[in-house]
């Protein structure tokens, strides 16, 4: 085929290209996505802005809980994911608040934290519900976090009294506050059920890096750990190639490694998206901090289930867990919530 | 990339042969031709994909140019998307015309952020100096970081004679660790509760916003579209009106020829490496100061990686690119606006990024060669 006619056949598509979009009667980019919004206009449309992946186990608890509420008909849902730390999530949000007229947007505001705000204070009438480490703002603005720090101490609980080595690993991302949190909170239920045993807590200074958090498993284990606790993922690899028990995080993480993987804090937002619903239905949103709707209380914390491996565990520990976890519940027992950089971290 | 300069060989395995054969002559119009007809072909096979998602590609490629284009705050999107673009894609071009693959703008770019964050965040309040001075400075010493990244792998060249492709490429990763080395830790904002980022720079030392009347209020133009306006002017002047530029086409023309003729190869190869990152890095200053105001992980997507297919596709013209860089500005724009409209995926722009870059170079090579089967 020469050039000329290949450059023939193009310039040929391209007028076809050119002639179809000329035929479409230039009707306005009308949503059809939203249509199901105007049709049930008695449930609101509740709109998502995550800076990652839904993949990605945070942003996906929250996905999840909204989808959840769609799924029942309470709302309808809408969502962009993997905007980045570019600079792209104050054009995404003012346009989702134009285009789209939510009543609610959910995020985290992470990483993008000003862009947010910023947008937030630009759109009075919509509800801004955003994951942060930072407090509420304006008359419109929400924060939530994930508050795991319960389950995490129960979790220390299990592993002080299972250690035979009397050395536990804790492999965390960043040593920030919600990471800290819970990992101070699991030591605190260690040295709870084995004032002798020693935490070592290896920050990879990544949010998701499998093959590190890995790594730095392996050298715990080498170091002596017999029992860890996975705050990233990677770790439950190590535990299941040196036949070890491993604790979970955020999700229900069984099938990574099962009749290893213990149990695990999990979060869960269906307390604080139902809150949220009722808010805005009656009209009463109001900005305030969440936090309470993802502790176990509320549902928004639990441990994760056994799958069978509480045979495992000790019967005295289990009681214990049993007891300190009905304690929390009724407001019974405070778990401390310490969020400097646990001690002996590297 | 490099035009083949033997015949490529063939294929003998199969019972079809399928041969490339060098066209003696190239028609002076395909040039440019190629360009237009990629980018056609690349929207109509983007089309198929989108049409895969159950949505009508017309009224995608609609959405995506209104959201792009279509309003003053899209446009005023376009024109922030293609700065670093635009000052990158400036940056590799240079170093292309005298053949040096600099595949490395991204860690260029983002030594560059590195640069003027320190400059913005530790010089400023320990001098005391004033904000237009700490601007400048930041953008220097951003244009010097880059440059050094840039220097680099030019130097390996120029006096060793090591691919520069390899350590222009290796050396982005070198940089992107780097930053995040002290974004994470040396740097880190005690008060940035949960994601690890500088604190940010003080609020008069952001990159100024450019007025500009037909733009809605709140627009986040900054003056970086300017330096990189400028640059493409600067170039443009280097290239066809001093002796250094003439230098520079005739290297790239033929390496051997300019040597024969007593031009400098090595120490040109060199200088041109480190314009080349200075660009880079200048494109790293502008998004750290104009844009995210602090630096932090995820402050480029790639836009270094995206400035080569830029500048390939603006057949390393400095007025092209940024006509180009202002188009895929628009693309990345549109790309979102397709997903909160439509529910597509925002990696579909990316898609349409790579098909045209695919066909640009199917279509470079069949300009200088033809297909023969047999």
């Amino acid at each position: 085929m020469t050039i000329k006619r290949l450059a023939l056949l193009t310039l040929l598509i391209a007028t076809v290209v050119l002639l179809a979009a000329c035929a479409v009667p230039a009707a306005p980019v009308a949503a059809p996505a939203a249509q199901p919004a105007a049709e049930q206009p008695s449930v609101p449309f509740f709109y998502a802005a995550f800076a990652t992946p839904i993949e990605e186990p945070w942003d996906g608890v929250i996905h999840q809980a909204l989808q959840k509420a769609a799924d029942e008909g309470k709302i309808t849902y809408e969502y962009t994911d993997d905007i980045g730390y570019s600079g792209d999530m104050e054009r995404v949000l003012r346009e989702v608040a134009e285009q789209k007229k939510p009543a609610a947007i959910f995020g985290d505001a992470f990483g993008n934290e000003e862009a947010v705000r910023r947008v937030a204070a630009d759109y009075p009438d919509i509800a801004f519900v955003f994951g942060s480490g930072f407090g509420p703002a304006g008359d419109n603005f929400s924060v939530f976090d994930n508050w795991i720090h319960e389950p995490a101490y129960l979790c220390g609980l299990i592993a002080g009294g299972m250690t035979k080595s009397n050395v536990i690993g804790v492999v965390g991302g960043y040593p920030v506050p919600e990471v800290n949190r819970i990992i101070n909170a699991f030591i605190d239920g260690v040295k709870e059920t084995n004032p002798e045993a020693k935490v070592l807590v290896t920050f990879i200074n990544s949010w998701f890096d499998p093959a590190a958090a890995k790594e730095a498993a392996l050298s715990q284990i080498d170091a002596g750990a017999d029992i860890l606790f996975a705050e990233r993922f990677g770790v439950i690899e190590a535990a299941v190639e040196n036949d070890l028990y491993a604790f979970g995080n955020m999700s229900d993480q069984y099938e990574l490694g099962p009749g290893h993987v213990l149990t695990g804090p999990v979060w869960n937002m269906e307390p604080t998206v139902n809150y949220v619903i009722e808010q805005v239905k009656g009209g009463t949103f109001t900005s305030q901090d969440l936090k309470d709707f993802s502790m176990m209380a509320k549902g928004g914390a639990s441990l994760a289930p056994y799958h069978g491996m509480d045979e495992k565990i000790p019967a005295d520990i289990l009681a214990l867990v049993e007891q300190r976890k009905s304690e929390i519940m009724q407001g019974l027992f405070r778990v401390n919530i310490d969020e400097a950089a646990p001690a002996g971290s590297s | 990339m490099q035009n083949p300069t033997s015949n490529p060989g063939s294929v003998a395995a199969s019972p079809f042969r399928i041969r490339l054969e060098r066209r003696l002559i190239t028609p002076r119009w395909v040039p440019w031709v190629t360009p237009v007809v990629s980018i056609i072909l690349a929207l109509v096979v983007g089309a198929v994909i989108i049409a895969l998602q159950g949505v009508n590609p017309l009224e995608a490629y609609r959405a995506m140019f209104t959201g792009a284009f279509g309003s003053g705050f899209g446009l005023s999107e376009t024109f922030v998307k293609m700065t670093p673009l635009l000052l990158a894609g400036l940056g590799v071009s240079i170093a292309f015309r005298m053949q040096m693959w600099n595949i490395g703008a991204e860690g260029q770019l983002w030594i560059g952020a590195w640069a003027a964050a320190g400059v913005g965040l530790f010089l400023h309040p320990a001098w005391n100096l004033p904000a237009w001075l700490t601007i400048l400075l930041m953008a220097v010493a951003a244009m010097l970081a880059g440059g050094l990244w840039g220097a680099v792998p030019g130097a390996l060249k120029a006096f060793l004679n090591v691919n520069e492709i390899i350590t222009s490429l290796l050396l982005t990763f070198v940089a992107i660790s780097w930053v995040e080395y002290f974004v994470d830790i040396l740097w880190r904002d005690p008060g940035g509760l949960g994601f690890p980022n500088t604190a940010p720079l003080e609020r008069s030392i952001w990159l100024p916003k450019i007025p500009m009347l037909f733009l809605p209020q709140g627009h986040r133009v900054h003056l970086g579209l300017v330096f990189g306006l400028i640059a493409a002017v600067v170039l443009w002047f280097i290239l066809t009106r001093t002796r250094w530029g003439y230098e520079i086409r005739a290297i790239g023309e033929n390496k051997v020829a300019a040597a024969h003729a007593g031009m400098p190869v090595a120490r040109n190869i060199f200088l041109v490496m480190v314009l080349s990152g200075a660009l880079a890095g200048l494109a790293g200053m502008a998004e750290m100061a104009g844009v995210a105001h602090r630096l932090q992980r995820g402050l480029s997507p790639g836009y270094g990686f995206t400035a080569i297919i830029i500048a390939w596709l603006a057949k390393l013209n400095p007025f092209a690119i940024v006509l180009v860089s202002f188009l895929f500005g628009g693309l990345l724009v549109g790309g979102d606006q397709i997903q909160i409209t439509m529910g597509l995926p925002a990696a579909i722009s990316e898609i349409i990024q790579g098909l045209i870059l695919f066909f640009v170079l199917a279509g470079d090579t069949l300009s200088q060669f033809r297909i023969r089967f047999r």
